[in-house]
């Protein structure tokens, strides 16, 4: 008989994790989206008992927000969990009083499973692996083949093991601190749209075609999109002749590739990029150069592994440490609300391409990365890969498709082909 | 396959225009996009705006609480004999009365709220009366004038919410009421004083006798009030 895992009954928070409690209001949560729509329609009953399944092998997803006198923990859940239907309005729930009090929820739509978790829980890369295992465990239960394990299924026999809830952060943070000190950014604006409401739009792009066209720049796919986002948004800016503040796009990094990590929490870092359009015109060539040599500089191990020792630092502070967690929290909402997203203009997360197991991807048409609304920028960029195709989805707060339009229109110049969808019709 | 005329983007075939520039994709060989399921439900999931009025409630009381606590202190430690004290935690445990504890009760109560308002003045009013040895400005005065406007304020909830007519003869039962509570509060005050010689109420109830004279008038003749209205409309 298996041993039964040594699962703790609470759980510190990350160090990427202990703002979120503190900056969410009654109408804003650090929630985003994941999903993979697969080829026939979804079976409720075995996707539950798959659920169930994936729970019981990756346990620190079923874990509930609680708060001590001086930190918020994560706190062993008995609750059953549920399916919820999905809406036109993803990635916009905020916990409520009577809920289960899980922090993801898995959506079923069609042929489509979503899973939308709290940044509380995980990063994009954790989230994903948790939506690849459950998918997979759902696909054997249903199909009845057998799926290989790999970076993203986890094995279901096997044990969860506390690497997978560790926080990276403090065990690879060092005692070199960096200056948080950088220029505020140009933010786009716009028409808000009613409370709870988000615009959604969708792209699907062949990498082929996008390969291609960075082949073309000698660059990457990812810087690519970067510069060719940048070039958008400066033209918008110029249009708004508000020339004075640079645009800064917020690129996080996995921290994984950096160190031997296999935590499911959050491990990820990010950089700013910086654009000034005050100095002048930029072609897309000098954008990539600038984006490359940023990226360059800023993925440098000592210089990333500074900006997250600064936080880890942060943390461990005395004094901030012996403060209640009423006055703390209060605090950080302040920080948050006065400088969290006042550095950047909007942030492009990339999973990358996902290679799921070889006897699953017949079962998996297409996987979607949807970002969750910001509380004060009104854009959220992020992509993913899968088989053919890049999907990058667009989570605006306002009106105006300005930016999108900018981007993807500048795509199709490129002769890049762009299929679009939206949640709006 | 259809595509956007302004942007050259291909559109899903649940596209009915184009999410970018709102363009509409008129293409006769299309399913109607309403046949098509799009790629998200047409249902919106609402979150509760759920205000904890009471933990407010609860705040507040502890915040007096403390006050109080620390007042009752320094006074204890600095003064042989308590005195001031008693003034401000009275003063204090009246405004947390008076601003806070509607906030725990449910729903719209005014002539709760107003009741309660009444017994808190009238509890500091008998403190203050203890603490300056003296009743007898507190029944002759303090209490008759609470109770006279305690009662203006019931009559006025009444006309105004109950009293099921225009709303300008509302506002003329509203001063009316108004015009009675001076006279009273002015013969308390006279009575208190010496003799019962109505005097400044009189001087500031004939102008609101006057408006409450108009807003009847108005009430009845239709044409003095469209004739009005097109003049001072905003």
């Amino acid at each position: 008989m298996p041993k039964k895992p040594q699962v703790p009954s609470w759980v510190k928070l990350d160090n990427a994790a202990k703002i979120y409690p503190a900056a969410k209001s009654r109408t804003w949560s650090a929630v985003f989206r994941l999903s993979m729509t697969l080829s026939k329609p979804i079976d409720l009953a075995i996707l539950r008992t798959a659920l169930k399944q994936t729970l019981r092998r990756i346990p620190i997803f079923s874990y509930k927000l609680s708060t001590g006198l001086f930190w918020a923990y994560l706190d062993k859940n008995e609750q059953e969990i549920t399916l919820y239907p999905d809406t036109s309005n993803p990635c916009v729930w905020t916990q409520q009083r009577g809920d289960d009090r899980f922090l993801f929820r898995v959506r079923v739509y069609g042929q489509r499973v979503a899973l939308e978790t709290s940044h509380v829980l995980s990063d994009g890369h954790g989230a994903m692996r948790f939506l690849a295992t459950l998918v997979a465990c759902y696909l054997q239960m249903k199909e009845g083949i057998s799926i290989s394990k790999n970076a993203y299924v986890l094995d279901l026999k096997q044990n969860p093991g506390p690497a997978e809830w560790q926080d990276d952060f403090v065990k690879n943070a060092r005692k070199a601190v960096r200056s948080r000190k950088e220029e505020a950014a140009y933010h786009i604006k716009g028409s808000p749209l009613p409370p709870g409401t988000v615009g959604l739009i969708c792209a699907q792009i062949p990498i082929d075609a996008l390969k291609e066209a960075a082949k073309g720049h000698r660059c990457t796919v990812n810087t690519f999109l970067a510069a060719v986002l940048f070039e958008a948004l400066l033209a918008i800016q110029k249009r708004d002749r508000q020339l004075s503040l640079p645009i800064k796009l917020s690129i996080p990094v996995n921290l994984r590739k950096y160190y031997r990590s296999q935590t499911l929490r959050n491990f990820a870092s990010y950089f700013n990029v910086p654009i000034w359009a005050k100095y002048g015109e930029y072609t897309l060539e000098d954008i990539i150069r600038q984006i490359k040599a940023h990226t360059e500089l800023e993925t440098l191990e000592p210089l990333i592994n500074a900006r997250m020792s600064t936080n880890v630092a942060a943390e461990n502070n005395p004094i901030l440490r012996l403060v209640p967690l009423f006055i703390k929290n209060a605090m950080l909402k302040m920080m948050y609300n006065l400088t969290g997203e006042r550095y950047f203009t909007l942030s492009m997360s990339n999973l990358g391409l996902i290679d799921l197991p070889a006897d699953m991807q017949p079962h998996v048409k297409r996987i979607d990365f949807v970002p969750g609304p910001s509380k004060q920028n009104k854009l959220s960029i992020s992509v993913v890969g899968y088989q053919k195709h890049l999907t990058i989805n667009f989570v605006r707060q306002i009106e105006e498709t300005e930016v999108e339009k900018e981007f993807l229109t500048r795509l199709v110049k490129l002769r890049i082909p762009v299929l679009i969808e939206s949640n709006r019709r | 396959m259809a595509y956007c005329v302004h942007c050259g983007v291909e559109l899903a075939p649940s596209e009915s225009k184009c999410p970018l520039c709102q363009t509409p994709v008129p293409d006769s060989c299309r399913p109607a996009p309403n046949e098509v399921p799009g790629p998200y439900p047409e249902t919106f999931e609402y979150f509760r705006r759920h205000i904890n009025i009471r933990f407010g409630f609860g705040i507040s009381l502890l915040f007096i609480l403390a006050v109080s606590l620390l007042v009752l202190a320094i006074d204890a430690l600095t003064a042989p004999k308590m005195s001031w004290s008693f003034y401000v935690t009275g003063a204090l445990m009246c405004l947390e009365i008076i601003l806070f504890v509607p906030l725990f009760i449910r729903g719209y109560r005014p002539y709760t709220h107003v009741t309660l308002d009444f017994v808190a003045l009238a509890l500091y009013m008998l403190l203050l009366g203890r603490l300056t040895g003296s009743y007898l400005w507190v029944f002759h005065l303090a209490l008759p004038l609470l109770a006279v406007i305690t009662l203006c304020l019931y009559a006025s909830f009444y006309v105004l919410r109950r009293f099921h007519r225009g709303i300008f003869i509302r506002l003329a039962g509203f001063l009316l009421a108004l015009i009675i509570t001076m006279l009273a509060m002015d013969g308390i005050i006279d009575h208190y004083l010496s003799s019962i010689k109505l005097n400044w109420s009189i001087f500031a109830g004939i102008p609101l006798l006057a408006l409450a004279v108009f807003f009847v008038l108005l009430d009845r003749h239709k044409r003095l009030r469209e004739s009005l209205h097109k003049r001072i409309f905003f």
